[in-house]
C-alpha cells in the first residue's frame, strides 16, 4: 500500500481523528452532547475496570449485613444476601455492555450488506430485501427474543442472536435509504465508467460515504438494545442468579423495595437508565450535527 | 475510413418514463475514424449525452437501445457485464461536466487516479503512483506528489477537471469521450482545457468525441462536427465547412444566433422552442421553427443523407445553401 492508499478509511480516520476537534467545538456549541459523552465514558471505564475498581467480589455474601443503606463500608449499600451493591452494578453492567455491543455489531453488518445489496442490485432484488425489512421491521425484537429463550434456552447468547436479528432491518433501511442517494451520485457512474466493478464501487466508495450515517444509527440502536436486555434478565430470560446484570438486579431487588430497602433496584435501574439516555443522547446529537453538515 | 475507430448505425434509445416508453434518439449514424475529434453539438435536450452514454452503455434501468455500436471492430451492445468492464477500463473513457461530482470527495485525488490502475489493471501501488505521476505531469499539472494526498475540496474546478482527463488517460483509451467538460469552467481555465485536450489528441492519437452546445468551441479543435437536433444527428460536416456553409437550417439559425462583436445588433434567437423526440410531429423535427418548410416536410421523417462531403437531413438543402452564400456576402469577415 502506498503511503495515501490509507485514504480508503479517511472517512473513519476524520470520524475518530476530528474527535477532539469536535469535543472542544461541541463543548461550547452542545454542552449536552458533551456530558452525554462524558457519563457514558464513565460508565463504560467503571464496567471495563470493575475487577480494580470494586471493594467486593460482586458474589461475596455477608448475612451478618443484609440490606445496609449507603454507607463508607458499602457505597450504595448492601442486598438481601449482604453482597455489595456497587460492586454488582460495576459487574452488572458487563453483560448488557457487551450484549448490546455485539447485537449491534452483528446488526450493523448484516444490514450494511444486505441493504447495499439491495440498492447496487436494485430491481426485483431490492424490493423483495425491501418488503423483508419491512415485515421484519414490524415484528417486536423483544417477542423474538422471547422465542430464542424459549427454544435455545436462558442465557446471553439466544436474546443477542435474536436481538441482532431483530436489530437488522432497523439498520438495513436506513443504510438502505442513505446509500440509495449515494448511488445515484455522479462519482459512481465515473466510477463504473472507470471499469470498476460493482463490488469494489460499493466497498471503497459508497460505504465509506454511507458510514457516519451507519454510525449514529448503531449508536441509538445500541441504547435500544440495551433496554431489551435489560427487559429480558427482568423477565428472568438473560442471566442468571448469582450473576449480575442491572435488569436482574431491578428484578431482584423488587421483594427489598417493599422493605423500604430500594438501593439494589434504584442504583442498577439508574446505571441503565443513565447509559441508555447518554447513549441515545449522542447518537441523536451527532445525527443532527451530520443533517446541518449535509446541508 | 477504413476500419473505423466508432460506428454508431441506426442507434435508437427509448427510455421509460412513468411505465411508458419514450422515444429519445433515433436514427443515429456516427462514424469516427482513429484519432479524429468528433464536435457533436445541440441544444440540451437534443440527445448528445444520451448518445455517448450509449457508448459507454451508461444508461438508466429499462432503457431500450436498437442499432449498433461498434467500438474497435467489437458490437457493444450486445456484450456480457465482464466485457463491458474491460471495454470501459481500457478502450473508451469518459470526462464529465461536473468534476467535483464525478470524483468521490472522501478520497484523496491519488486514490482516485490509482485506484482503477490498480484494481482493474492490477499494477502494484507504487508502479501505479509512478504512472499517475506521469500523467498528471502530462496534463500541465504542477507537483504531482503532492496533489496526491489532496482531497478533491482542496483543489480548484481547472485542476480538479485536468485530474479527471489524467484519471481518463491513465487507461490509455483509444477514445476519449468529454461530456460537456469544459462547460462548467470559467474561461480561461476552459481555454486551458480544450488546448490540453487538444495537444493530447494529437500526442496520443485519441479519437475524442466532443460534447459541448458551443458551435465555435467545436469547431476550434474538432476536425469534423455533428448536429443534433430531437434526438437525431440533422448535419455532419467538416467543422469549417460547417460554419461556412451549413447545410441544415437549424445550423444556419444556430449560426445566426450568435453574438457578433463586430454587428452590436439585437441577439437572433432560434424562433420557437426546442422540442424532444417524443413531442416531434411525424415529419422532419424541426419543421415547426424552420423557415424553408415545404409540404414534403411534413410527410415523413427525413433521414441523414450525404450531401457533398457531409450529411444533411435537410430535404430543402438547396434553399438552405442559397441562403448562406447571401449570409456569408453580407458578413465580410
Amino acid at each position: 500500500m502506498s503511503e495515501y492508499a490509507g485514504g480508503t478509511w479517511a472517512p473513519v480516520g476524520l470520524y475518530a481523528g476530528t474527535l477532539g476537534r469536535v469535543a472542544r467545538r461541541l463543548a461550547r456549541h452542545d454542552p449536552i452532547l458533551m456530558i452525554a459523552a462524558l457519563v457514558l465514558v464513565l460508565v463504560v471505564l467503571g464496567v471495563v475496570l470493575a475487577p480494580l475498581l470494586a471493594p467486593y467480589h460482586p458474589n461475596q455474601i455477608d448475612l451478618t449485613a443484609t440490606y445496609q443503606g449507603p454507607s463508607t463500608m458499602h457505597l450504595f449499600g448492601t442486598d438481601a444476601l449482604g453482597r455489595d451493591i456497587f460492586s454488582r452494578v460495576l459487574y452488572g453492567g458487563r453483560a448488557p455492555l457487551l450484549g448490546s455491543a455485539l447485537i449491534v455489531l452483528i446488526a450493523t453488518g448484516s444490514g450494511v450488506v444486505l441493504a447495499t445489496t439491495a440498492v447496487w442490485l436494485g430491481g426485483g432484488i431490492d424490493s423483495f430485501l425491501s418488503r423483508a425489512f419491512d415485515i421484519g421491521f414490524a415484528f417486536p425484537g423483544l417477542l423474538l427474543a422471547i422465542l430464542a429463550v424459549g427454544v435455545f434456552g436462558t442465557g446471553l447468547v439466544a436474546p443477542v442472536c435474536a436481538l441482532a436479528v431483530a436489530y437488522t432491518p432497523y439498520i438495513a433501511r436506513t443504510t438502505r435509504s442513505v446509500a440509495l442517494r449515494e448511488r445515484t451520485k455522479p462519482y459512481v457512474e465515473a466510477c463504473s465508467v472507470q471499469g470498476l466493478s460493482g463490488l469494489a464501487i460499493c466497498l471503497r466508495h459508497i460505504l465509506p460515504n454511507v458510514f457516519p450515517f451507519v454510525m449514529v444509527q448503531a449508536t441509538v440502536s445500541f441504547g435500544y438494545a440495551m433496554i431489551d436486555l435489560a427487559s429480558l434478565s427482568f423477565l428472568g430470560l438473560g442471566v442468571q442468579p448469582p450473576g449480575s446484570d442491572w435488569g436482574l438486579m431491578v428484578s431482584e431487588g423488587q421483594p427489598a423495595i417493599l422493605a423500604h430497602h430500594p438501593e439494589e433496584s434504584l442504583f442498577a435501574g439508574l446505571a441503565i437508565v443513565l447509559t441508555v439516555i447518554a447513549v441515545v443522547m449522542v447518537g441523536e446529537r451527532r445525527g443532527a450535527l451530520l443533517a446541518s453538515e449535509a446541508r | 475510413m477504413s476500419d473505423p475507430l466508432l460506428a454508431i448505425r441506426d442507434l435508437s434509445l427509448g427510455l421509460r418514463v412513468d411505465g411508458a416508453m419514450r422515444p429519445i434518439l433515433e436514427n443515429v449514424n456516427l462514424t469516427m475514424s482513429r484519432g479524429e475529434a468528433f464536435g457533436l453539438v445541440g441544444e440540451s435536450g437534443s440527445g448528445k449525452s444520451m448518445t455517448v452514454r450509449c457508448i459507454t452503455r451508461l444508461l438508466p434501468p429499462g432503457a431500450a437501445v436498437g442499432g449498433e455500436i461498434v467500438l474497435n471492430g467489437r458490437s457493444i451492445l450486445p456484450m456480457s457485464r465482464r466485457e463491458l468492464r474491460q471495454v470501459r477500463a481500457q478502450s473508451v473513457q469518459m470526462i464529465f461536466q461536473d468534476p467535483r461530482a464525478h470524483i468521490n470527495p472522501v478520497r484523496t485525488v491519488g486514490d482516485f487516479l490509482t485506484e482503477a490502475l490498480r484494481s482493474v489493471q492490477g499494477f502494484n501501488a507504487k508502479v501505479a503512483e509512478k504512472r499517475v505521476i506521469e500523467i498528471l505531469e502530462s496534463v500541465w499539472i504542477s507537483d504531482p506528489k503532492r496533489r496526491l494526498k489532496q482531497y478533491p475540496h482542496e483543489l480548484s474546478g481547472g485542476l480538479l477537471q485536468r485530474v479527471m482527463i489524467a484519471s481518463a488517460l491513465a487507461a490509455e483509451p483509444e477514445l476519449l469521450i468529454a461530456d460537456e467538460a469544459t462547460t462548467s469552467l470559467d474561461v480561461t481555465t476552459q481555454a486551458e482545457v480544450v488546448a490540453l485536450l487538444d495537444e493530447l489528441r494529437r500526442e496520443r492519437k485519441l479519437g475524442l468525441l466532443f460534447i459541448t452546445h458551443d458551435l465555435e468551441l467545436a469547431a476550434a479543435i474538432c476536425d469534423r462536427t455533428g448536429v443534433m437536433y430531437a434526438g437525431s444527428l440533422v448535419e455532419v460536416q467538416r467543422s469549417a465547412t460547417l460554419h461556412e456553409r451549413p447545410l441544415h437550417p437549424y445550423t444556419l439559425a444556430l449560426l445566426a444566433a450568435r453574438p457578433s462583436l463586430a454587428q452590436r445588433a439585437r441577439l437572433m434567437t432560434v424562433a420557437g422552442s426546442p422540442v424532444s423526440l417524443a413531442e416531434a410531429p411525424p415529419g422532419c423535427p424541426f419543421v415547426p421553427r424552420c423557415a424553408y418548410q415545404q409540404p414534403e416536410c411534413h410527410a415523413a421523417r427525413p433521414r441523414p443523407r450525404p450531401f457533398g462531403e457531409g450529411e444533411t437531413a435537410c430535404l430543402r438543402v438547396g434553399d438552405v445553401l442559397s441562403t448562406s452564400r447571401t449570409l456569408q456576402d453580407e458578413v465580410p469577415s
